[in-house]
């Protein structure tokens, strides 16, 4: 599904990844682990398309094709999904609209008909109700004065509506208290099946208890340096990072 | 530019007006301002309080007070239309009686025509604003106002419809619109108005407007001034108000080829909450000025002012701010932000705000920004598949909520919501 090849990329000039190799297959899941500005969240912006981001080097092929002169709304078409870590607050906008313009603009590029209210409502309700989410929801404005959690979870919820191919998750669990943080790692297990992938960006090990990995890559300074199965999370957890630096 | 032609211009003009009214006080009215306007000078950009705003443009054509319009004319696309309400029509600055519909049962509305000489007491205050606040504007209003409105609640009353004031202008081309509103809200009273301001074609015309609202003890108004001019357009509002007084005032000016509004608050009692809110779009060359004075006079009030600004193409914005908080005003609340999105890297703002406290004991604040649409946040929306110009929509949607989530009115929220969405597919230039 995506095929990321020696990929260099720099933001205000400054080169952040330095040769990134990565592979990701339909039904997998995989964890991006690192301390803090090695660059996860520099990966997760650059396949979403940032464009404050420059590729300078490799390529990036998702569903066999080069993505490179892709939009971000091109690829969110294509389907890939970023769930920030900082999500956004548009004041004015309801989670409504939003999320109905959003599908809308993903059904076209599928070739499918707008979605009628009623059709939208109940797989909004069905969506929420896997989150615990109140119908008061609906009619806020996105993420305007939610809290953390319920910004994250408002994320997870997007990701269920628009069902994206690729989804990429940004720091999800932080700012979550351990039974949000089973809420919404429950979210994504939800959506996960044998034709989508998930590849999660995370500090700490904490979410892979929830939403287990297949693969672990350790980002340090814009390189993986090391990968492994799922127990690499729970090694890294025990030792830190420094144990494999150097 | 030769001002003393144009001014001899309209001193004519005003020599050869025959008043409508019965008063032979709107006769004197007309003479004394005749004088004033005679002695007064058109502003240069020399001018501190017209430094980014030249008027030359507009002392370049001619206007002439219109002619009533014979013509049946459409007016229902103009008029906000989905709730009971009280409706009083201009069309180039004169009253239409054919197509205004008001029935005051518990207030009154007076066309200025109307007035006899038993007014006298009445008139006499209306037109006779303090020195300091009169301008060349201002006067010629006054010397042109023929045409008029004395809106006056009594105290104890609640007006429960709105009145809309539909001023439909640039009919005729070359009109010159002068009209004259006196807004009187009693004690413990409470009403509220929307001036709605429309051009019919692409003519030229002049619009002088000028609005007095006086809120007396513990009264409420909520007004609207909502411009959708094509043209040029003077607006002068003069407030004053009374202990315990409410206002919520809203102006809205979403087009105009020249648009500059003077506003000055006076508190001068306590308790008092003046609450100016202000939105301004300008697109093409257009230029928008916000000028606005708020006057603290006593202790224990409260101003709250946000304007917010949308510019695009090569348009101007210019907002000055005054707060003054006299010394014996203490315990005051002065807060005051203006705050504007370029959509173009030509369109320009020029923003400031100017502050005289001589009280120690008050909180003031100011914030003036400058800026484009936040990268992040368009980000963030597109990240969802939802195209560029949409992305813009909802960010400006969402910069403008502040405004428009005050209003109360769904019909002019929806209006304003639609305007905001047009300036953008209407942006002439696609840069970055
Ligand atoms: N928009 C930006 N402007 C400047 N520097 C940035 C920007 N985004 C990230 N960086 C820098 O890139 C490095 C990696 O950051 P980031 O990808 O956020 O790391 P992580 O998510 O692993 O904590 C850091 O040094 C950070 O300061
Ligand atoms: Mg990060």
């Amino acid at each position: 599904m995506l095929k990321i090849k020696n990929l260099y990329a720099t933001v205000e000039g400054k080169e952040i990844l330095k040769g990134i190799n990565l592979e990701i297959q339909e039904g997998e899941v995989h964890a991006i682990m690192g301390p803090n500005g090695s660059g996860k969240s520099t990966l997760a912006n650059v396949l979403a398309g940032h464009n404050n981001y420059k590729v300078t080097q490799g390529e990036i092929i998702f569903e066999g094709k080069n993505i490179f002169d892709l939009s971000v709304e091109e690829r969110a078409k294509e389907g890939i999904f970023l769930a920030f870590q900082y999500p956004v607050e548009i004041p004015g906008v309801t989670n409504y609209s939003f999320l109905k313009t959003a599908l809308n603009e993903i059904r076209k590029q599928n070739n499918l008909e707008e979605i009628d209210s009623k059709e939208f409502m109940d797989l909004l309700n069905k969506k929420m109700k896997i989150l615990d989410m109140d119908d008061v929801f609906i009619q806020r404005s996105v993420n305007q004065g939610f809290s953390g959690g319920e910004k994250k979870r408002n994320e997870i919820l997007q990701l269920l509506m628009l069902e994206p191919k690729l989804a990429l998750l940004d720091e999800t669990d932080s700012g979550l208290d351990i039974d949000a943080l089973k809420i919404v790692s429950n979210g994504v297990n939800v959506f996960r099946n044998k034709n989508n992938a998930v590849l999660a960006v995370t500090h700490y090990q904490r979410l892979l208890n929830y939403i287990v990995p297949d693969f672990v890559h350790v980002l340090s300074k814009g390189r993986i340096i090391k990968s492994g199965g799922k127990e690499l999370a729970l090694e890294l957890e025990e030792k830190g990072y420094d144990w494999i630096k150097g | 530019m030769d001002f003393k032609k144009v001014k001899d211009f309209y001193s004519k003009q005003i020599a050869e007006l025959k008043v409508t009214g019965n008063s032979f006080l709107i006769e004197e009215i007309k003479n004394s301002s005749l004088n004033e306007f005679n002695s007064a000078s058109f502003p240069s950009t020399k001018d501190e309080e017209w430094k980014y705003t030249d008027i030359t443009p507009l002392l370049q054509k001619e206007f002439f007070i219109a002619k009533k319009v014979k013509d049946k004319i459409n007016i229902e696309k103009f008029i906000f239309n989905n709730f009971p309400q009280n409706l009083i029509v201009f069309i180039d600055g004169i009253f239409s009686e054919e197509y205004s519909k008001y029935e005051p049962s518990n207030f009154q509305i007076k066309n200025l025509t109307s007035f006899t000489n038993d007014d006298i007491t009445f008139l006499q205050d209306y037109f006779d604003i303090s020195g300091s606040k009169k301008n060349i504007f201002t006067i010629m209003n006054a010397a042109f106002a023929g045409e008029g409105f004395f809106i006056y609640v009594p105290d104890n009353t609640n007006v429960e419809l709105p009145l809309q004031i539909l001023n439909i202008n640039g009919y005729s081309n070359n009109a010159l619109i002068t009209p004259r509103y006196f807004i009187y809200v009693g004690k413990n009273s409470s009403l509220k108005i929307i001036s709605n301001n429309r051009h019919f074609s692409d003519n030229s015309y002049f619009v002088n407007n000028y609005f007095d609202l006086r809120l007396a003890r513990n009264s409420h108004l909520d007004f609207y001034n909502i411009l959708n001019e094509n043209s040029f357009s003077y607006n002068f509002t003069n407030i004053l108000m009374e202990r315990e007084s409410n206002l919520n005032h809203f102006s809205i000016s979403l087009n105009g080829k020249f648009i500059r509004n003077d506003l000055t608050a006076e508190l001068n009692d306590e308790n008092i909450e003046c609450n100016l809110n202000g939105l301004y779009l300008s697109k093409s060359d257009n230029l928008v000025d916000n000028h606005t004075e708020v006057i603290h006079a006593k202790p224990n009030s409260n101003s709250n002012e946000i304007y917010k600004g949308i510019l695009t193409d090569k348009s101007h914005g210019v907002f000055n701010g005054k707060i003054i908080v006299a010394p014996q005003a203490q315990k005051t609340n002065a807060f005051q932000s203006n705050r504007n999105i370029l959509l173009s890297k030509d369109a320009k703002v020029d923003t400031k705000p100017q502050l005289e406290i001589f009280a120690d004991d008050v909180k003031c604040s100011h914030g003036a920004t400058v800026g484009s649409l936040d990268e992040n946040s368009k980000f963030y929306i597109k990240s969802r598949g939802i195209p560029e110009d949409i992305a813009n929509k909802m960010l400006l949607k969402a910069f403008a909520c502040e405004i428009i989530e005050k209003i109360e009115i769904k019909d002019i929220r929806k209006y304003l919501t639609s305007e905001i969405s047009n300036l953008l597919t209407e942006k002439k230039s696609l840069d970055n």
